[in-house]
């Protein structure tokens, strides 16, 4: 079998899903809805965390009572083959949606303002197939990779934090909770959508971690990490701008550099951080990629894990390159739908499969 | 064999990538010597058109590095709009023009005062790659001679230079710098209104070059100076803050009215002020004060009957410098708590109706007036510009004599 | 169609098994360092082949013509075959090369005393203990083996009746004595280095390591040449999987090139896209033991004046001997200085290409300025004049290497300093992109192994091309894509960026010097019998 698995050890475990869920969260949301009803990211965003870990838990406990190595025994187990490919179909497509927003984001922001006159697509070109090599080359090298880059995507945004931290105003936060406690409470859930993915991938590697109590230290400290940086890197794009001008910005931390009028060297370094952002949402973007080729693989029962990788990165380069095509009116459509909705083609399947399982697992129906 | 038809396979998606990356046209690189770097926008009235737009460039030195070399490239044309005086001055010099390094836009009053700013700002700064932290200076007169009084001593370093000159003028308090980002905000948002640095030409000031000139063909090196002449220095220079409302400047601020309007905006940080000192009924002399902030406070309250009452704790550390020798250390200290807490008081309030009455919220009020809301949509239906005309402030003013050590009473 | 179905399968390889060579870890929980992927056929059935299969003739008239025949030494007059009889007239042939054996041994030691020997004894086991007075002598009955072991510089003696033959050490070829290092110099550490005689390297090894455990397991390299070579290994202590891997790997060798170091490396190491060594090669005996002890595996190979050391990381490539000679403080500065050192190398030019071409509002306004007065004249554009620049860098490095002596010295002034002045007055190159090369050069002679600096060199001009094509962009691509293939690289079993990516148990660290002795698991990653046992 070349599923491309191995072995990785807890930190690069930590490492990767720390990586993919800060990306997805500071880059992956969609500001138009984001900032809708006001600024109240930086509190609704890390909540939105924890309550992903809390949807992702139980599963894992499932796991354990019913002795899945990953989560795709589980859904085989608890729905059948055929229930189980058609509960995965969402979580797949999720991953995939998760691997290509990020890089959206990167593109749109390189072509509008680093970039002079350069297509889309010729900054995809650049982007995309270093991902799909880590992606290929599988779970060992991805996270290895997400190991040895992890701190630097912190201590940029640490130094981009600091160096524009004269420009921040407290009264940018205020309203607090933006348009009230029912929006708040929406974005929690419906960000779960960015969230999730990233976990669910730590559960589909499941055997590649050494055990279920090794996925629930990573999955705990990897949300944990990104609560933090999430926090930090929302709070300073609220203090920084008010929810008006946040809606029509396609990556706010690009530019809080740009509110203080005093001139430095560490300002004007704005490029240089975006590009090792960058670095992390193409860890990000592998890891999704991978994880989405072998739950596939492993529902279908597929010997080698390839096919399905290069079949979800041409996927993914196609969502790439349609979803940024912001004038399209149908993109629009399927973009709100997904910051709107996305959350629940989400939590559906997991439920179903967690209810299946117990609801077997109580008939005796379920072999360990 | 499987190996070697593997190997060949691999090497040729490489191939084919690499050849991919070529044929999507490359990212278009220019080599940094095919610019010309703008290193501010100054924007005229026009004659003929709308717009007299200068821009100035830093100038590159020589090899060698002279100090002769290096200085501003002036560039300028008429034009309705920046994108048409780019395709017309372009056109006739060797380089492109690269806006990342663009620090300054500059208005002349007349076309502050009639709102255009907002018409000429509407270009594109993404597309043209201008960072809005650049800084807007509204300049008394022709922005032209304003751009090139600062060039007056033909310094190597044009960027450094006005950076210096902005800077140290900021470092007392004495002019307000906001970047054009605070523009946008502003009126987008409609919680405060913005403020930017008011600059002068003064032709009759003598530069330093003028003076070597004179001492370098020979001349008495004073040349035509006279005892009372302004000497020394540029003939461009800061002289304090320029108030909108919206995109409109609305009033101007001397350097002392802005060091007022800085400390209670709560920017301040140092600087001195001084007033007369009378004792026993009679002027001793002018005192003084080296102050540093120690503590802004800021709130606004409405009232239920829908009035608005901002109020701002200042308290300051009071040094005393230059103090006549006649006078005695508790005259001093009651002249502090008294005299000079109601001097500072009153020329806050001074620049305060000031502000309110040319309409603008320079202050930033607003900014605090909009915690007292819940929701987004509760501050937009307040509507807090249209009520900003009915706001009173009031100026709790303390001053803690650092040369004694004792604090005075907040009244 | 049948042809391309069948290319494309081969391709994806599916359903095929993963062929892995694997170093497994013994500890519960903690996840295994897999190995590298690389199919190897098992050639020891070639190297077999000859063995055993020819007897020594039993008459010394048959050795004679066998060997006249083998060795054709109608032409090849180095073959020496001397018949001699006795002193109880029993006939006996001697046969060795000139120059590689001691003919003087051969005649006090073996010639005369037979010579003069009037016993009836005459198989070699008993002329072994009785008459001949050399400390080696081995007893060999095949045929093969004593032709190979004459290319050795060992005389075979043939006894008429016998069935065997005697193996004696008389080795006497000229050799180079132990020397200073001359690529790998430090300033606290000794200073000697192998030399091309097995025999040497092997006693400078052992002069080092008294351990009773020290293995030297000597044998024939494989392929058509034949060269001897030692595995050299600690038993008990080294992996037993990494030593069959090792062995299994050199079985695999069949080429006709004369095996040195250096084809032993590339025949042995595993296979990847970027080019950085996967064994350590070097001249210090010190720095092999220092591997050897805590269970690498190390070969000597006749001829060769490295050892080659296996597995290695891509931290023991950077670090140097002098780091353990020196106070951990010390030690961790120059290892942080090199390191910088190495960053500074690699991309140092591609960054400053990259500000230059794409993202000028990065460089501040003084930069730009200086930049733009020192390129007025120049002709070419900024990335030609870049890579240009590197290129004729590399020339002056290779013709220093290359001219001799004091000139070599000489070498590096003229096209440093004299050159690139004239370059820069001549309008030829610009003086900031002179510096930039020149601080990148310095930076790359920072990594004190030889392969990795020509890897720095090579991976450096692929970051400035990605930057001359992509700015940051293309840079951050590159840098990630070598940063993937590193993670991805294995050597003998051991993942490249051992001990960082993968995480192990041992808390040794590996840019900071820690205190010697505090860290008793130090190469964990290779599972060592130590770490079994703890």
């Amino acid at each position: 079998m070349k599923m491309r698995m191995g072995r990785i050890g807890l930190s690069e475990a930590v490492c990767v899903a720390a990586i993919a869920l800060s990306t997805g969260g500071v880059f992956g949301i969609d500001p138009v809805y984001a900032y809708l009803g006001g600024n109240s990211t930086y509190i609704s965003m890390p909540l939105s965390i924890i309550v992903s870990l809390l949807i992702m838990l139980p599963v894992l406990k499932l796991m354990d009572a019913t002795k899945c190595r990953d989560i795709s025994e589980l859904f085989l187990k608890s729905a059948g083959r055929a229930g189980g490919i058609m509960l995965m179909f969402p979580i797949c497509a999720a991953l995939l949606i998760c691997a290509a927003k990020p890089l959206m984001a990167f593109a749109q922001v390189l072509h509008r303002m680093v970039y002079d006159g350069v297509k889309y697509s010729s900054i995809i070109v650049f982007m995309f197939p270093v991902a799909v090599f880590m992606a290929w080359k599988g779970l060992e090298t991805v996270g290895r990779t997400a190991k040895c880059i992890a701190v630097l995507p912190l201590v940029a945004l640490a130094a981009a934090v600091m160096s524009s931290a004269s420009g921040f105003e407290i009264y940018r936060l205020f309203p607090l909770v933006g348009d009230g406690m029912k929006h708040f409470a929406l974005f929690a859930v419906s960000d779960t959508f960015v969230f999730i993915p990233p976990i669910a991938g730590l559960l589909i590697c499941g055997e590649a971690l050494g055990g279920n109590e090794f996925i629930r230290k990573a999955a705990v400290r990897s949300a944990f990490i990104a609560f933090a940086v999430c926090f930090i890197a929302q709070l300073a794009i609220s203090l920084s701008f008010r929810s008006g001008l946040l809606a029509e910005s396609v990556m706010p931390l690009y530019k809080i550099g740009f509110l203080t009028a005093k001139q430095s060297f560490v300002l004007r370094l704005d490029k240089l951080f975006i590009m090792i952002w960058l670095c992390g949402a193409l860890v990000s973007c592998a890891y999704c990629i991978y994880s989405s080729s072998l739950f596939f693989s492993k529902m279908l029962s597929q010997k080698d894990v390839t096919a399905s990788v290069a079949a979800s990165s041409l996927i993914t380069c196609t969502l790439l390159l349609e979803i940024i095509k912001v004038d399209n009116a149908v993109v629009e459509k399927i973009r709100n739908a997904i910051s709107y909705y996305g959350a629940l083609f989400l939590i559906i399947p997991l439920a179903a499969v967690c209810l299946l399982t117990v609801i077997k697992k109580r008939a005796g129906r379920l072999e360990a | 064999m499987k190996k070697r038809i593997m190997e060949k396979i691999m090497g040729l998606i490489i191939l084919l990538i690499f050849i991919v990356m070529w044929l999507t046209g490359c990212l278009t690189p220019v080599s940094l010597d095919a610019y010309g770097y703008v290193i501010s926008i100054g924007v005229d009235r026009g004659t003929e058109k709308k717009y007299y737009i200068t821009l100035s460039l830093q100038r590159e030195l020589s090899e060698q590095g002279a100090e002769s070399d290096g200085g501003a490239a002036i560039l300028a044309a008429e034009a309705d709009c920046l994108d048409e005086a780019l395709n017309e001055i372009e056109g006739n010099v060797p380089y492109s023009l690269s806006f990342s390094r663009t620090n300054y836009f500059l208005f002349s009053r007349e076309v502050a005062e009639s709102g255009d700013i907002e018409d000429f700002l509407s270009l594109s700064f993404d597309s043209l790659k201008i960072r809005t932290s650049a800084a807007m200076i509204i300049t008394e007169g022709s922005v032209f001679e304003f751009v090139g009084g600062l060039s007056a001593n033909n310094d190597a370093n044009i960027k450094k230079l006005q950076e210096a000159v902005m800077l140290d003028m900021e470092k007392n308090g004495m002019i307000a710098m906001m970047s054009i980002s605070r523009l946008f905000e502003a009126n987008k948002d409609g919680s405060f209104d913005y403020c930017a640095a008011l600059g002068r030409f003064d032709e009759s000031i003598i530069t330093d070059m003028e003076e070597k000139k004179t001492e370098s063909e020979g001349k008495n090196p004073l040349g035509n100076i006279k005892l009372g002449d302004r000497v020394g220095g540029l003939k461009s220079f800061m002289s304090g803050a320029a108030v909108f409302s919206g995109y409109r400047m609305t009033e101007t601020l001397t350097r002392d009215e802005t060091m007022y309007l800085n400390m209670a905006c709560g920017d301040y940080k140092n600087g001195t002020v001084s007033i007369p000192f009378f004792q026993n009924g009679e002027e001793l002399g002018m005192v003084t004060l080296i102050l540093s902030k120690q503590h802004i406070g800021r709130r606004v309250i409405i009232n239920e009957d829908g009035s608005i009452r901002a109020e701002v704790d200042i308290r300051l550390a009071a040094g005393t410098h230059a103090k006549p020798d006649e006078a005695n250390q508790t005259e001093m200290e009651h002249w502090i708590n008294e005299t000079a807490v109601n001097c500072i008081r009153q020329k806050l309030n001074d620049v305060f109706i000031k502000c309110r009455d040319a309409g603008s919220d320079a202050m930033r009020f607003g900014t605090e007036a909009i915690k007292l809301f819940r929701s987004d949509a509760e501050w937009k239906e307040f509507d807090w510009k249209s009520r900003y005309g009915s706001v009173e402030a009031v100026f709790n003013v303390e001053l803690i004599n650092t040369d004694k050590g004792t604090s005075g009473d907040m009244q | 169609m049948e042809k391309s179905k069948k290319h494309i399968k081969a391709f994806f390889s599916f359903d095929e098994e993963y062929k892995e060579f694997e170093l497994l870890e013994s500890e519960h929980g903690v996840p295994e360092s897999d190995g590298g992927w690389r199919d190897l056929p098992n050639n020891s059935h070639r190297r077999q082949k000859h063995e055993g299969e020819e007897k020594v003739p039993k008459r010394v008239d048959d050795v004679y013509n066998r060997l006249s025949e083998q060795f054709n030494t109608d032409i090849n007059k180095d073959v020496i075959l001397r018949r001699f009889r006795t002193g109880s007239g029993h006939n006996m042939l001697v046969a060795y090369m000139n120059g590689m054996a001691d003919d003087k041994k051969i005649n006090e030691f073996v010639l005369k005393p037979l010579m003069l020997y009037e016993g009836k004894r005459n198989a070699p086991d008993e002329l072994k203990n009785d008459v001949i007075e050399i400390s080696e002598a081995d007893e060999e009955k095949d045929f093969y083996k004593a032709r190979m072991a004459m290319m050795d510089g060992i005389a075979v003696l043939f006894s008429d009746g016998c069935k065997s033959c005697l193996l004696l050490e008389t080795h006497g070829y000229e050799k180079r004595s132990v020397e200073k290092c001359e690529n790998e110099n430090v300033v606290m550490g000794p200073k000697e280095s192998f030399n091309e005689s097995f025999r040497t390297n092997i006693t400078l090894i052992r002069r080092i390591i008294h351990t009773d455990d020290l293995i030297v397991e000597s044998r024939m390299s494989g392929g058509e040449n034949n060269t001897r070579l030692a595995i050299i290994y600690r038993k008990g202590m080294t992996n037993e999987a990494l030593l069959e891997e090792v062995k299994k790997r050199l079985d695999g060798i069949s080429i006709d090139v004369p095996i040195t170091s250096g084809v032993i490396e590339q025949l042995v190491e595993d296979r990847g896209l970027i080019p950085v060594p996967r064994t350590l090669s070097t001249e210090r005996p010190d720095r092999a033991c220092s591997h050897i002890m805590q269970g690498s595996v190390c070969l000597i190979i006749e001829g060769s004046p490295f050892a080659v050391i296996m597995p290695i990381t891509l931290f023991s490539l950077m670090n140097s001997p002098e780091d353990v000679y020196l106070r951990p403080p010390l030690g961790t500065i120059l290892r942080i200085v090199r390191y910088i050192g190495a960053a500074i190398s690699v991309l140092m030019p591609g960054y400053f290409l990259a500000l230059a071409l794409y993202h000028q509002g990065m460089l501040t306004t003084e930069v730009l300025s200086t930049v733009i007065a020192s390129r007025k004249m120049v002709f070419e554009p900024i990335a030609i004049e870049m890579i240009l620049l590197l290129l004729i860098f590399q020339m002056i490095r290779e013709a220093g290497l290359r001219v001799p002596g004091s000139i070599g010295q000489a070498i590096g002034i003229i096209g440093g300093l004299i050159m690139g002045q004239a370059a820069v007055t001549a309008h030829l190159a610009s003086s900031v992109i002179l510096i930039i090369v020149a601080a990148s050069g310095l930076g790359n002679f920072c990594i004190p192994d030889y392969s990795t600096q020509v890897s720095a060199s090579y991976i450096r001009m692929a970051v400035v091309i990605a930057a001359w094509l992509g700015g940051l962009l293309a840079i951050t691509a590159v840098i990630l894509f070598i940063t993937a293939s590193l993670s991805s690289t294995k050597s003998f079993g051991v993942p490249f960026l051992a001990p960082f990516a993968p995480k192990t148990y041992s808390k040794r660290p590996f840019v900071i010097r820690g205190r010697i002795g505090l860290h008793k698991r130090a190469e964990d990653y290779m599972n060592t019998a130590d770490d079994r046992m703890l």
